[in-house]
Order: structure tokens, then sequence, then C-alpha cells
């Protein structure tokens, strides 16, 4: 049996998946942290209406709130990116297209390359800063990305797999 | 188009609005609205509904003269819209194909809706021409089709004449220019009547340089009739008498396209009526009827408690209502079932399905009436499938996955997609003769693997089926049974007669058995039938509950292919495998679980191009 692809991506990627993780991991902290903070200071603030008990039973869900954001961002800032670009690998052989992929669920994908319709490179302002681009090949059914790519690197590809789609050849 | 199109149009969308209206009026709990409005009001409400057929009908009507189409040398040209305008071109190579539909109104008047689809990778768009005389429509049809045609010929000659010239080392400009000459524009753009001289020139075969003999006379046939918009009066006239004296067989003059019917049939009277019968939501009517019959203490308890007074629920639990419900329920229920019964009937009436060139064609429906051709590279899949009824009379449905197309059009709300999903060319067929109409109708899959070399799944899949299709399903209901049961017992003790809750409570859990044992057979039957195999050319996927479907994919349309595992499936050492072709829109997947590790990687190899299987 074939091993796995073995071509993997650029190492800054994490870097990338980093920090949309702990853009969405703030997101979402002040989304469940910032009701729970409004509470607390109404009810600081007007004492006779305040009982004792909502704000001990307010300041416990905050603190969960505030425990459960760090477990999070350890988990999907610190770990996460880590096992993803170690599980991630990817080959484009004259033919095909191979992507090993996915940490719980793991994929193993095979994209013909004469099924391939078009081709692109993409960048986001992470990725610009990051100086990476992302690849996408386009079948009649659907989009498949190979995210952390130098640019220059994901040019290459771009280019080299728009000309093995044109020369791929029908084998049945 | 077709002017019938202001009046079918208004028609249409006032008494979608008057339905909406009654109901509205019916479900806000005025049931005195018909009695109580008194003579005033009635014929308010009828001049309102005259006002307001008048506004569609304004509204249609300026639709009607906004939209405007014509062929051009290279496209179809079609202006749309009041306040938004679109420009739709079509260029002629990319129409895949040109569909028709008619409802029972636009069959009377001898029109049908258009839709051309075209081809264009993953974003399929199809448009549409609302109305159009038949004739007008089955000239269009045929005239795009010999477009297409002498443009792919003229690209073929084009290029055969490049290299010809690159070859003989001369100036490649003469080519250009001979190409460019053979088309000419036949129509007057700005009337859409064709211009008195025009001929239409021969259209010559790239292979043996001899014209296409049909192809000419039709367009010549078009030419002189059917283009020319005939006055509303006339029309009107017309179209009533020809609806009316062959309201049946409104496409029989369908238009001859060179390739002669290879095979064609139909639907005998029984396989009719059986099919519509035997459809599983019937099945599921009967057994939703079942369940509510047996839950209608609850059902009754819960209208009690609406009103959340104790007496009345005592009064609906002592007095006669309840057997009423029950029976105005299974009444509702009756009708729903015979209605369904019809409704297939009249959708699958004067089904015809035939195989004509490189296209198939299918055409059906008994008051409404659809046309839809498929171009054989547009078909990805076939699909042989059975529900519960009709796996145990051994009949099967067969279906064609197709590259499908969404409507674009303005008026949405009346442009329900033709098919959603695939072509359904047998709906009830005897499982034997298959095998004969596959071969006759679809010998490009006369190479598909034998049901004898499927290959089962290995035996920790009948533990993972059960876990998956029955404990989990049954946890979540047995949560919410004992929550219940909880609630009956301690919270509505008092308020509750006693004899109603052990009721409920019984209905509950024979419920929770039922749905156990239906899941756990279901999952048995899954283990015992989900196979899969694949030979040089085709991959076959089997599986199904009660019901059991077949697929075939020919190798060459899978668009990408995946095998794909979840912690659980590694432990147990198997994974699932997937195949995704282009068929519907934006692509369809077929997915197999818990196949064995070493076969799916096997499988992955079989996809790989120059690759075959070991065997």
């Amino acid at each position: 049996m074939r091993a796995l692809p073995t071509r993997k991506l650029d190492k800054r990627i994490t870097r990338v998946w980093r920090l949309s993780a702990i853009i969405n991991v703030v997101f979402w902290s002040l989304i469940c942290l910032l009701p729970v903070f409004i509470a607390l200071m109404v009810i600081g603030a007007d004492s006779s209406q305040g009982d004792s008990t909502d704000i001990l039973v307010l300041t416990i869900l905050n603190v969960v709130f505030a425990i459960l954001a760090v477990v999070a961002l350890i988990v999907f800032v610190v770990i996460v990116p880590k096992i993803r670009w170690i599980q991630w690998s990817f080959e484009v052989y004259d033919q095909e297209i191979d992507i090993h992929k996915g940490i719980f669920w793991k994929k193993r994908i095979i994209i013909p390359l004469i099924r391939v319709q078009n081709v692109d490179t993409r960048q986001g302002p992470i990725m610009r800063a990051n100086g990476l681009a992302s690849f996408t090949v386009a079948t009649a059914a659907g989009e498949h990305e190979i995210p952390g790519l130098q640019v220059q690197e994901a040019d290459e590809l771009r280019d080299r797999v728009a000309i093995l789609a044109r020369i791929a050849q029908e084998d049945v | 188009m077709h002017p019938a199109y202001v009046v079918m149009n208004a028609i249409r969308i006032s008494l979608s609005i008057l339905v909406v209206f009654i109901i509205s009026f019916v479900s806000y709990g005025s049931f005195s609205f018909f009695t109580g409005v008194g003579v005033l009001g009635l014929i308010l409400i009828i001049v309102g509904f005259i006002v307001m057929v008048g506004i569609t009908a304004g509204i249609s009507y300026i639709y009607y003269r906004r939209f405007l189409w014509e062929i051009t040398e290279s496209d179809i040209h079609i202006y749309s819209g009041i306040f938004f305008k679109k420009q739709v071109h079509i260029p002629f190579q990319r129409v895949q194909s040109i569909d028709f539909n008619a409802q029972v109104i636009e069959r009377v008047l001898g029109i049908v809706k258009l839709k051309i689809e075209t081809a264009g990778g993953s974003q399929n768009r199809g448009v549409f021409i609302p109305a159009l005389k038949l004739a007008q429509a089955e000239a269009l049809r045929a005239e795009v089709f010999a477009r297409k045609r002498q443009a792919s010929a003229q690209q073929e000659a084009a290029m055969r004449q490049q290299m010809l010239t690159m070859k003989a080392g001369m100036a490649p400009a003469a080519a250009a220019p001979a190409a460019a000459s053979v088309a000419q524009p036949r129509f007057d753009p700005q009337t859409g009547q064709p211009f008195a001289t025009a001929q239409p020139q021969p259209r010559f075969d790239p292979q043996t340089g001899q014209p296409f003999a049909a192809a000419v006379g039709m367009t010549a046939a078009a030419s002189a009739t059917a283009w020319t918009a005939p006055s509303s009066a006339d029309a009107l006239v017309a179209g009533v008498g020809a609806g009316l004296g062959e309201l049946r067989g409104i496409f029989a003059e369908s238009y001859q396209e060179e390739a002669p019917i290879e095979y064609e049939y139909g639907l005998t009277a029984k396989e009719l009526v059986l099919s519509a019968i035997s459809g599983d939501h019937n099945f599921v009517l009967v057994a939703v009827l079942i369940g509510l019959a047996t839950q209608i203490g609850e059902v009754a308890r819960l209208i009690g408690l609406d009103y959340s007074a104790e007496a009345l629920v005592e009064r609906f639990l002592t007095t006669q209502v309840v057997p009423v419900i029950i029976g105005a329920l299974i009444v509702m229920f009756l009708v729903i079932f015979v209605l369904g019964i019809l409704g297939t009937a009249v959708s699958y009436g004067g089904f015809k399905a035939r195989r004509r060139g490189g296209r198939i064609e299918v055409e059906r429906g008994l008051v409404s009436r659809q046309y839809r051709g498929v171009s054989i590279n547009r078909i990805q899949a076939v699909e042989i499938k059975q529900g519960f009824i009709r796996r145990l009379m051994g009949y099967v449905e067969l279906n064609l996955h197709t590259i499908d197309s969404l409507g674009t059009q303005q008026n949405n709300q009346n442009n329900q997609p033709m098919k959603t999903r695939g072509l359904v060319i047998h709906p009830f067929v005897k499982k034997q003769r298959v095998e004969e109409i596959l071969t006759q109708l679809l010998p490009e899959y006369n190479e598909r693997p034998a049901e004898t070399e499927l290959r089962g799944l290995p035996k920790v899949a009948r533990r993972r089926v059960i876990i998956r299709h029955t404990v989990f399903i049954g946890l979540i209901y047995a949560a919410c049974a004992v929550t219940l049961t909880a609630l009956l017992t301690l919270v509505f003790a008092d308020e509750l007669p006693a004899r109603t809750i052990t009721w409920i409570l019984i209905v509950l859990w024979v419920l929770f058995l039922l749905l156990l044992i239906g899941r756990t057979i279901s999952s048995l039957l899954w283990y015992r039938h989900a196979a899969y195999t694949y030979n040089a050319t085709m991959l076959m996927i089997q599986q199904g509950y009660f019901g059991l479907e077949t697929t075939f994919i020919p190798r060459q349309k899978i668009q990408w292919a995946q095998n794909h595992q979840n912690p659980f499936q590694r432990w147990a050492k198997v994974a699932s495998i997937s195949a995704v072709t282009a068929a519907g829109i934006g692509g369809t997947k077929t997915r197999l679980r818990d196949v064995q590790v070493e076969e799916s990687l096997a499988y992955l190899e079989w996809i790989r191009p120059h690759t075959r299987p070991s065997s």
C-alpha cells in the first residue's frame, strides 16, 4: 500500500491558525463574559436591590467562563494548530493530488488531475503578513484548499498543476 | 414570449394570494367569516380581488412586453425585467438541454415553459422562457441544437484548416475568414422576424461532408411558420383548439432530431397503480396514522392543558370529543393518502422514456406535462432504488444522477425546478427487467459489476451500525421518556386521572420498545446488504436500512474520492469511503461506512489514474 504523502505545509501556517484561533476565542469569550460583567456592575451599583446570592452566582459564572476561555485558548491556540500541522500532508503527482489531513476525523483525499477545472492561489491579510498563500483546486464537484504555502511555492504549484491538468489523459 | 403568459401569470398569482387570504382568515379562528361578512363585505372582497387580478395582470403585461429573446449567429439573447433589467447571453456551445414543462392551463392553451440548461462547471445556471407556443419551443430547440452542431463542426473545421495551413507553412489567416463566413444572422434582431431572403445554409457533417438533411428541413420549416408571433387573439383561439383537440399528446409531434429512437418504453397501467400505492410516503402516513391513533390521549391532554382548567380537562376526557378528533384525523389522513396516490398517478401518467442518439428523453404527467432530455455525458451515475414496500414486492425505481442547474429568473415564486435531483427513468419496474432496460437504454453502463461480485463489510460494522442507528436514538428517546414519566407520576399525579397517566405511560414505553426493535432490525438489514465492489470502469455501492439503494458510478465520473476515519473507526480498523460526482448542483457524495481500512486504501489506489484493481 502506498505510504502517506510527505510534503508538508509551511510551518508558519501554524501562526496564521493561532492568530485566527485567538480572534475567535476572544470574540466568543467577550460574547459570553460581557453580559455577566454588565449584570454585576448594575447589581453592584444599586446595593439596595443587590442580593448577595445574586452577586455570588454571577461571580461564579464569571469565573467559570474565564476558566473555559483559558482552556479554549490553550486547546485551540497552543495544541490544535500544532497537531493539525503535523497531520497535514499532501503530494502532487503527475496524475493526481493526494491530501491527508484531520485531527479527529482523518481524511485521505484523491483528486485526479484530469478532473481539475481551475486552480487558484489566494491570500488573506493574515496570510500575507506571514508571506503565505493558499492553493486551491476546483473540480466540477467542489474545491480543495492546500492552505499554508510560501507565496512562490504556491504560485509554482498552481502553474505546475495547471499544466499537468491540461495534459492529463483519460486512462480508462 | 406568448401573450397568454399575461393571463396565466395573473391568474396564478391571484389564486395563490386568494388561498393565503382564506387560510389566514380561517386560522384566525373566524369560522364565521363566510357567513358573517354580509353582502356588502362579500362585494368588497370580490371587488378587491378583481382589482388585485388587474394589478397583477398589469405587472405581468409589462413583464411580457419587456421580455424579449432572439437568436443571433453565436448565441441566444434574453432580455427581461421591469425594475432590474437583465440580459442573458447563452452561447450555443454551452447549451446542454432544452426542457419543456406545461401545467394544466398551459396545456389547454398549447403553451410550454421552456428551460435552457447550460454547462458552466460547478455553477450551473438554467434560464427560463416562461411561456412559448409548443411549436415555437420545438422550433427553438431544433434551431439551437442545429446551431450547436454547426458551431462545433465549424470549430473542428477551423482547427483542421489551421493544422493544414500550419503544416503547409502557409499563413494561418486564411482559415479564420473562411470559418466566419459560414455563419450569417438569419433573424432580424429588432423584430425577431426571419429575413425574407434568408435561406438556411446546409450544414455539413464534419466526417462525411454531407449536409444534415433533417436539420435543414427543420430550420426551413421553423423559419417559415413558427417564429412569426401571431396576434394574441389568434394564438388564444388556435391554442385552445389545438389543446382541446389533443390534450394528451401535446408532445406527440416532437421534433425529429437526426438520430432515430433506439429504444423506448412506457408504463403499464398496472405498474402505474402499484407504483402509486407502494410509495414509502404512504407507509409513513399509515405509521403516523397508527401513532396518532394511539397517542390521542396525550393529544387530548395537551389540548386540555392549553385552557389550563382542570375541569375542562375532565370534560375533554369524559365527553365524546376524543373519538371525534380521532375520527376527523383518520378521515384527514385517508384523504391525504388517496391524494398522494392520485398525485403519483397523475405525475407519472403517460410516462415515456427513450434513447435517441446521445440523449435520453423522459416525458410524463397526465395533467401537467413535462419533457426532459439529458445528454449521456451529463449522467453521472445510475441508481436503483427501493423503498421498504417495493423491496418486499421485488420492484425498483430507476434513477439517473444528472448534473442539474439552478433556475435563474426573477419571478421565482412559481418557477419550481422541473426536477430537483436526478431523472427517474422508470418509477416502478420488476427487478428482473432492470438488466434489460439498462442494457438498451444506457449501453454505456453495460460493464457494470454484477451483484455476485459485491464485497460485504467486516463483522465490526454490525456492532457499529447498531450503536449508530439504534443505541444513540434509543438513549435520547429513553431520556425524554424517563423525564416525562417522572413529570407525570410526580408533578401531574394530582391533576390528571390515574387511568390517563397509566395509559400515557404504556403508550410511551410501548413506542420505545417498537423503536428499539425497528431500529435493530433495520440495522441488521443494513449490515447484511451494505456492500460495494468495483471493476476496471465502475464503482458499485449498495446500502440501505429498510429500503435499498444501489448506485453505479463510472470511474470517469468520479471528481474526487476520499476515505474518512473518526477515532472510533480508527479503533475498529475501518473507514468510510466516498465518491463525489458532479451530479446535482455542486456535487453529490456517495458514501459507504465501515469498509476495512486496507480495502479503503485499495479503493483510493483504484481512483488514482493509471492503476487497475489488483485482480
